[in-house]
């Protein structure tokens, strides 16, 4: 099922929720909305599933329109952070209950029962009571009682929230493996940012009542639209520096010191207009070395988060703090002076507008295209 | 050596291990023996003393000052049960529990669904509903008797309005009956209310999202999500209030004294009468006993067939 959201708005009393939500969602497509608490993610997710009413703006299942039909009749089904699992009802029994509107008979009532029990492997406890299950268990009773209905629209808010980070893992590859199977369209609240990145075929991120942009997980992380995605999407997440753009010169000039405590300059990567910049750097673009080297400038470091494979390196230069991530064990004990170098790759470096916190492109313009995309 | 023979301790006697828990559990009893003392010693003079002597004095005849004078088997016992009045006041008794009991119920969980969403001005209507759970029995029964009134009562006059021939209802039988039934719902529909209230709340949102997408109607939604999930309340509720209504006294004594024509003479009420009026203490002390034994089959005749349809989390 395709979806079109067009000019959304939601208002509580007089608190502004959504504010002229416009998406298109593909037909199979796995769409995850992603955003921090109270951005509004789970209330736009009830807005399509016609639970709660829309201040104004449509929602239309493909050429039609439902913003003004009744959950029943827009033939989705929903799975939520709780599960909702009636805790008097049998496994089965909370399958079944999810049937009701699709008037099946006995037969092919118990066979959408069994095969969805199967299919999450849990026919052996089909008569158990939901207290009676673990927590993974229970997702996947919900999960089962979303599939029985074969909707071919699945909203899921926050189904794994509730589940331990090593099952939360398992689970999503679950969850991407059943979506590739069944080929329904997926719609995913998430505030994960990781689990938007590693799920979704393409992500909408919110906040602030606002789309901030559309796209694939690797265009958010390499195009980010703005502030907000460039330091929401990512782990850790992108350091941002103040940065001077003086006319004439092609050089940004940072609010860090080199050795001889003049500032350091970065050479631009395209023409930008003179004026203030925030300038986001990716942690793992900035290399760290022991010795000193040409471009390179001393830090200090104040932490050392080590997680195996990779180091998160706390670091402090004139006030500033950053990190750099380090592809590598980092045994360097804490106020030890290293070296940082930034990048100088045009892919690398990205320039938001002060004022805005638009990304600039190339032309030192505020770029909107990011943030229209999806749209009709 | 002293310390050999303390089983408490472990280390020292580590064969006798079962008897180190067997003492510090003895210990545990003596202290929450000390902490209960208090209770135990109140109950004991107001509670289990008069229900022992309650037991006793039914199997005795009993003097004016309520001595016991000769002891008469179970006779008390054999005459209330001849005795039609007692019959006719258990019969009225049984109607008013049940009406008066579920009546208090299912009102208080309709206004309880009613104002259980959280709308604006709801919560006016919250304190209202639960507001007569700080009236007393006295203050409530004269303001019934005055609103009955048939010549100043606001629903005295309506009735007569409307051309009800017997507006005086306290006057007549079943209009007796219906005026304590209405009071004890009245009073008792603030406890319920509020009881109630709370459960529907503890209800999560999410179960009727559920239901909504699978296309259950309100009404099914009432009986397959709301009802079992406040089955417990719901019968916590049957339970205390059907004990209570059997102990109805003092709207009895206000509002029509036991008539007309002992048509709310009800047991507790009888019981009273028995003793203090006619000063037939043995007689009064059986009728207590039968009281006693009925709300105690009562509770558990509940708990026996209602409880399997309760769901506790």
């Amino acid at each position: 099922m395709y979806i079109k959201l067009d000019h959304l708005t939601k208002q509580f009393g007089d608190t502004a929720v959504l504010d002229g939500i416009s998406a298109q969602i593909q037909e199979g497509e796995f769409f995850v909305l992603v955003g921090p608490s109270g951005s509004g993610k789970s209330t736009l997710l009830r807005i399509i599933a016609g639970l709660i009413p829309a201040s104004s703006g449509s929602v239309f299942f493909d050429s039609q329109n439902v913003t003004d039909l009744p959950p029943k009749d827009r033939h989705l089904t929903m799975v939520f952070q709780n599960y909702a699992l009636l805790p008097f009802m049998s496994v089965a029994d909370n399958i079944r209950f999810g049937l009701h509107n699709l008037d099946l008979d006995a037969t092919e009532e118990a066979k959408r029962v069994n095969d969805a029990l199967d299919m999450v492997h849990l026919t052996e406890l089909r008569d158990r009571k939901p207290k009676e299950l673990s927590g993974g268990q229970q997702q996947r009773v919900a999960l089962a009682r979303a599939i029985a209905t074969k909707a071919s629209l699945v909203l899921m808010d926050e189904p794994l929230s509730n589940l331990d980070a090593q099952l939360r893992t398992e689970m999503r590859q679950e969850l991407v493996q059943l979506h590739k199977e069944l080929g329904m369209t997926l719609l995913y609240v998430t505030h994960d940012q990781v689990e938007a990145m590693t799920m979704g075929e393409r992500i909408m991120v919110l906040n602030d009542h606002h789309i901030q942009q559309v796209g694939t997980p690797l265009d958010l992380y390499n195009h980010p639209a703005n502030k907000f995605v460039a330091t929401f999407i990512g782990s850790p997440k992108m350091n941002m520096f103040d940065a001077t753009v003086d006319a004439l010169e092609h050089f940004a000039t940072l609010e860090l010191t080199d050795a001889n405590q003049h500032s350091v300059r970065l050479p631009l990567p395209y023409d930008l207009a003179a004026g203030a910049y925030q300038l986001g750097i990716r942690p793992e673009k900035i290399t760290l070395s022991r010795s000193a080297s040409a471009g390179s400038f001393p830090v200090r470091v104040m932490a050392v988060a080590n997680l195996g494979r990779e180091s998160s390196v706390s670091l402090v230069n004139n006030g500033h703090e950053f990190i750099a991530s380090v592809p590598e064990q980092y045994p360097v004990p804490e106020n030890q002076i290293v070296y940082a170098t930034l990048p100088t790759d045009a892919a690398d470096l990205h320039f938001f507008d002060e004022k805005s916190n638009l990304a600039v492109n190339n032309k030192g313009v505020p770029e909107k295209a990011g943030v229209l995309d999806g749209i009709a | 050596m002293e310390l050999h023979k303390n089983p408490d301790n472990p280390l020292l006697v580590p064969s006798t291990a079962a008897a180190s828990t067997k003492g510090r559990t003895l210990r545990k009893t003596n202290a929450a023996l000390w902490f209960l003392l208090p209770s135990l010693v109140i109950l004991a003079i107001f509670t289990f003393y008069p229900m022992i002597m309650t037991a006793i004095e039914s199997l005795f005849s009993t003097n004016v000052r309520g001595e016991l004078a000769q002891f008469v088997g179970f006779s008390n016992y054999a005459e209330i049960f001849s005795d039609p009045l007692f019959l006719k006041s258990l019969v009225n008794t049984f109607i008013f529990v049940i009406t008066a009991g579920l009546g208090t119920i299912a009102l208080a969980l309709f206004l309880a669904s009613m104002v259980s969403d959280k709308l604006r001005g709801n919560g006016f209507f919250r304190t209202a509903f639960a507001s007569t759970m700080g009236i007393s029995g006295a203050v409530a029964s004269v303001l019934f008797l005055f609103l009955f009134n048939p010549s100043v009562g606001v629903i005295g006059l309506l009735l007569k309005n409307i051309g009800v021939k017997q507006n005086n209802l306290v006057a007549d039988p079943t209009g007796a009956m219906i005026i304590l039934v209405v009071v004890s719902i009245w009073m008792g529909t603030g406890f319920s209310f509020l009881n109630l209230l709370g459960a529907l709340q503890s209800v999560p949102d999410d179960y009727y999202a559920v239901a909504d997408l699978a296309g259950w109607s309100s009404w099914q939604k009432t009986w397959k999500i709301t009802v079992p999930m406040v089955s417990p309340t719901l019968f916590f509720l049957l339970v205390v209030e059907i004990i209570g209504k059997f102990k109805t006294f003092t709207e009895i004594d206000l509002i029509t004294g036991g008539g007309p024509d002992n048509a709310t003479n009800f047991i507790a009420y009888k019981v009273y009468t028995d003793a203090f009026g006619n000063r037939n203490f043995g007689i009064a002390a059986s009728e207590a006993l039968v009281l006693t034994a009925i709300i105690a089959f009562a509770t558990w005749f509940q708990f026996r067939f209602t409880e399997r349809k309760v769901y506790y989390k």
